[in-house]
């Protein structure tokens, strides 16, 4: 009854499906401009990654600082773009009608997670066969016969390892892939049942990916620290992902919707449900590293104190003191607020700093292994040679927000003939 | 500054409550709805026997006040989670479990949320309560007869007496106007 109702009073409000069709306009759906922007991103690229490798001849840097400054900027980076498929996948399986003309931005997004799976793989795989263990430290021989890892010796060896890294790269291009073409083909041919075929094939998708973004969190980043172990890293790696995802999918929307493009395709009502999940994933972030730091903390088993140990002295703690506050007090205090999720230019500005703080969280995931080497630098605080870390993350994000700008401007910039179109061009938050 | 309300009664000396017509669909009640918030009353309601989309809108109610009410609440009842574990923990009561400091935050964590979370739940339902003026045992329109189809199949517009806008002949004639049907006096105050 209710809504029978509903569809009734619909119908006279709006005008019917058909005169949807002045919004999919070639000016409204395609973007072509941001050459200034692609320029600046690839100068970016350049410098920030140049400035990164010249660090290991700078007194404050070194050849360590250097790998766990990369690894910092692309781990944040490769963690944007599973946020991206992550985010496409769930649309697909909840069969999402109001997302739908956000939906290619996170298409975009996960395209490039191959991509930033090589960038990821690039200091792993350097420290594997060049240096020998100096970021790594399962990789060096000193090591060997270290008991922890004589334990871990079946997972991590150097075999395994890169065939884990081919695996990831597999299953993410035909996760990838699969999405991005089953959502180009329906533009082109307008078929609705390859919305069918996105969702039943979201289902085992977003199994192959739970599982292959934990192992990798697990090779990329716990395993830098192989005495660290925790059940909960997967997740949070994922929670990472999902946040610094949702962000950088309303940065794109709202920049989009700043250039004149999207009009009355994504308006206030598409930004409040994305800030919702902004909000979301900000609160989910929160609960399991919170539960992870706990548990660590209550049991006080020496094996896992020792990693937050080192992050709770000598000036990492500020770190950790600003990831309490600017992973979660700023942004869910902000995001409570009912007109800032509806402001694509507050949305902004929050997205940002949801980036900034993403790229701080890895910072103090990766950095700190720098100073605990016992044959490294002993105690150095997180300043030290913070220069690097900055050009590494302007460096590597310049090369993603350029490949991104090129994507965007490659593709539609929504599933142009989606049968959920109208359902997400009249979306309407009640509440 | 309270304006001084005309009362009316009516023939047979019971004071009026309001007047009310029907309406058929949605869509027609819907832009009743517009026409009398723009003729600029200010007491009235819309009866539907299940919800309306947008319908806040049509009668340009403003947005509730709950969320910052609940917000409010719901840090107090944080606050005080945690003031309470801090005071019994760090100071009234030290007691030294596993090693662990004194008054230390992170054992506080758990509490100070589920209080946050109890605070907000209970102010929201109480306050959800209040703010609707509930709970009410009898209502002026529950003595009319066809009021009650209000909850099955018919759609209605009360615009109430207390209203500084409320004239009986000239709200009788807008509602009119906006094609309701079965216009009628109620009874009640």
């Amino acid at each position: 009854m209710s809504s029978l109702a509903a569809n009734e009073h619909d119908s006279v409000l709006h005008h019917g499906h058909q005169s949807y069709e002045h919004l999919l306009r070639e000016s409204n759906v395609r973007f072509t401009g941001g050459q200034g922007l692609f320029t600046t991103f690839l100068l970016l690229a350049v410098a920030g990654i140049g400035a990164t490798i010249g660090g290991a001849f700078a007194a404050d840097g070194g050849k360590l600082h250097v790998l766990a400054s990369f690894q910092v900027a692309a781990a944040g980076c490769l963690a944007i773009c599973l946020g991206g498929m992550f985010l496409t996948l769930v649309m697909h399986l909840m069969a999402a009608g109001w997302s739908v003309t956000l939906r290619r931005q996170m298409e975009n997004m996960a395209m490039l997670t191959p991509v930033m799976l090589v960038v990821a793989s690039i200091v792993p795989l350097y420290d594997l066969f060049v240096s020998h263990g100096l970021l790594y430290t399962w990789m060096n021989p000193a090591y060997k016969s270290n008991l922890v890892l004589q334990e871990k010796q079946a997972f991590l060896n150097p075999m395994f390892f890169c065939v884990r890294l081919a695996i990831y790269f597999v299953l993410w291009s035909i996760l990838a892939g699969m999405l991005n073409s089953l959502s180009l083909r329906q533009d082109r041919t307008g078929d609705k049942w390859l919305t069918n075929k996105a969702r039943f094939n979201s289902a085992w998708g977003m199994l192959v990916f739970a599982l292959s973004t934990a192992f990798a969190s697990f090779d990329l980043l716990m395993s830098i620290d192989f005495r660290m172990f925790s059940t909960m890293w997967g997740v949070y790696y994922f929670a990472s992902a999902a946040f610094s995802g949702i962000a950088t999918v309303v940065l794109i929307a709202a920049l989009l919707r700043r250039a004149g493009k999207l009009d009355g395709l994504v308006n206030p009502e598409h930004f409040h449900d994305a800030g919702k999940l902004m909000f979301a994933f900000t609160v989910f972030w929160s609960y399991i590293a919170f539960s992870q730091y706990f548990l660590i903390w209550y049991s006080n088993v020496p094996e896992e104190t020792a990693w937050f140990l080192v992050r709770q002295h000598k000036g990492w703690q500020w770190v950790f003191y600003l990831l309490c506050f600017g992973h979660f007090f700023a942004p869910f205090l902000i995001l409570l607020f009912r007109g800032v999720k509806r402001s694509p230019n507050l949305l902004i500005l929050v997205a940002l700093w949801m980036l900034f703080i993403h790229f701080t969280d890895m910072f103090f995931i990766i950095r700190p292994m720098v100073t605990t080497r016992p044959d490294g630098p002993v105690g150095l605080g997180p300043l030290s040679g913070f220069w690097i870390d900055i050009a590494a993350v302007l460096g590597v994000s310049g090369l993603l927000g350029a490949l991104l700008l090129w994507r965007i401007r490659s593709v539609p910039l929504i599933p142009l003939r989606d049968p959920r179109l109208p359902e997400a061009i009249e979306h309407k938050n009640y509440v | 500054m309270a304006k001084q309300r005309k009362v009316y009664v009516t023939e047979s000396g019971e004071p009026v409550y309001g007047v009310m017509a029907e309406f058929a669909t949605p869509a027609d009640v819907y832009h009743a709805a517009e026409k009398v918030r723009d003729a600029g009353y200010t007491r009235w309601d819309v009866y539907a026997p299940f919800p309306i989309h947008g319908i806040d809108e049509a009668m340009g109610q403003k947005r509730t006040k709950l969320p910052l009410v609940c917000a409010v609440i719901g840090l107090t009842g944080a606050g005080l989670g945690y003031l309470m574990q801090w005071w019994m923990g760090g100071v009234d009561y030290q007691l030294v479990v596993q090693g662990k400091p004194y008054g230390t935050w992170e054992p506080n964590v758990p509490i100070t949320f589920e209080l946050g979370i109890l605070f907000t739940a209970f102010s929201t339902l109480i306050c959800m309560l209040a703010f609707n003026g509930l709970p009410r045992h009898n209502h002026p329109l529950l003595k009319k007869e066809r009021f009650l189809a209000c909850s099955d199949d018919t759609l209605a517009i009360c615009i109430e007496s207390a209203d500084d806008k409320f004239d009986p002949d000239q709200t009788r004639a807008l509602l009119e106007k906006l094609g309701g049907k079965h216009i009628d006096l109620v009874e009640g105050d």
